[in-house]
């Protein structure tokens, strides 16, 4: 843990609410891009993560800090996307309604409005929210448990250490996880790796 | 190493998280064999297409939402206060210190346990004790006194006298 974290949640245990505005302002991106990559919903990873800092609110008089408080965030993140994943199973899934649409004046789904400004060329850019189409429907396709390990790992910038903490799992389970899925989006990416 | 065991730590030594003496060897073995300097070449690759995609810009107003959402009620900070005082004193004591409220709190209910609930049981069996004594020596007052009424009478209507 940080020395800022822990004097934010010691601030925040004695009641200073701007203590805690200071924490979700340091990790609000975080979250937010971690559920969107997760569950590949701009507007439900908005919801999500705000009540994700609710529950850290709630949860925060608990906190020891055994371990480090991103740590703790990224938990409470973890279980609300499993939650919604469970709660959600039986509705249609998000990938399937994802087809890639060559026509950029036709764009609806979120994870396009994220890549609509890739290259000032158009027809870079039709190439490029290919591929990154492509990206994203090869992550999402993969098991649960490597699909977080690799976020955790590529999007969120952490070590393995933190991520075995956050999964609850020893570090060569997390490393093992990385590798198959790196193993699978190589077959699945093939394509756009031989271009 | 064999090819197979090597290409299975390609990730974590892309990533720099194997131990210095895993790390020699993949590199010593990377020296000398292309095909897994090739696999690492195509995990990079792999690496590399997923790290291009653009960050997630969240709306100008998302961060006042969520604060705005943060519960402003007193109680919530007195309990949050209270908890995390609790939590504290909780941490920053020695084990014995830590368990010795909750070990006092288990023997202080044991004890009014062990004292208060035989001692009802014990009461009320006194009281029925007490009772059937003097309905005994009523019957025996009235079998000496009145023979002929100590014993009940099942004639016609003698339910309504027993009611």
């Amino acid at each position: 843990m940080t020395t800022n974290d822990e004097q934010l949640v010691t601030e925040v245990k004695s009641g200073n609410k701007d203590a805690f505005e200071k924490i979700v302002e340091r990790y609000y991106k975080n979250v937010l891009n971690f559920i969107f990559h997760f569950l590949g919903d701009k507007q439900l990873a908005q919801d999500l993560s705000q009540e994700c800092f609710l529950k850290l609110f709630q949860s925060i008089g608990s906190f020891r800090g055994e371990s480090e408080l991103k740590t703790f965030i990224y938990s409470i993140a973890k279980n609300l996307c499993f939650e919604y994943r469970r709660k959600a199973k039986g509705q249609p899934n998000l990938v399937e309604l994802f087809e890639f649409n060559s026509d950029p004046n036709k764009v609806k789904d979120s994870r396009r409005e994220v890549m609509v400004d890739l290259a000032s060329n158009p027809l870079d850019n039709i190439i490029k929210k290919e591929t990154l189409s492509l990206i994203f429907e090869a992550i999402s396709s993969l098991p649960l448990e490597q699909k977080l390990v690799f976020i955790l790992s590529e999007q969120q910038n952490l070590s393995y250490a933190d991520i075995a903490k956050i999964l609850k799992c020893p570090v060569g389970t997390v490393a093992s996880r990385k590798w198959q899925a790196v193993k699978s989006l190589k077959e699945k990416l093939k394509r756009v790796l031989m271009d | 190493m064999r090819c197979e065991e090597i290409q299975k730590r390609l990730v974590a030594y892309a990533d720099a998280e194997l131990d210095p003496l895993s790390r020699n060897h993949v590199k010593h073995h990377l020296e000398e064999c292309p095909q897994c300097r090739a696999q690492l070449e195509e995990t990079k690759k792999v690496l590399g297409l997923y790290r291009s995609i653009p960050e997630l810009k969240p709306e100008p107003e998302y961060l006042e939402r969520i604060v705005e959402a943060i519960p402003p009620e007193k109680s919530t900070q007195n309990k949050l206060r209270l908890v995390s005082k609790l939590a504290e004193w909780f941490n920053t004591q020695n084990k014995v210190v830590r368990w010795a409220p909750i070990a006092a709190t288990v023997l202080i209910i044991f004890v009014l346990i062990a004292t208060f609930v035989p001692g009802r049981f014990a009461s009320k069996k006194k009281n029925l004790l007490e009772r059937n004594a003097t309905v005994y020596t009523y019957y025996e007052h009235v079998a000496k006194e009145k023979p002929s009424q100590a014993e009940p009478k099942f004639g016609k209507y003698s339910f309504i006298s027993i009611y």
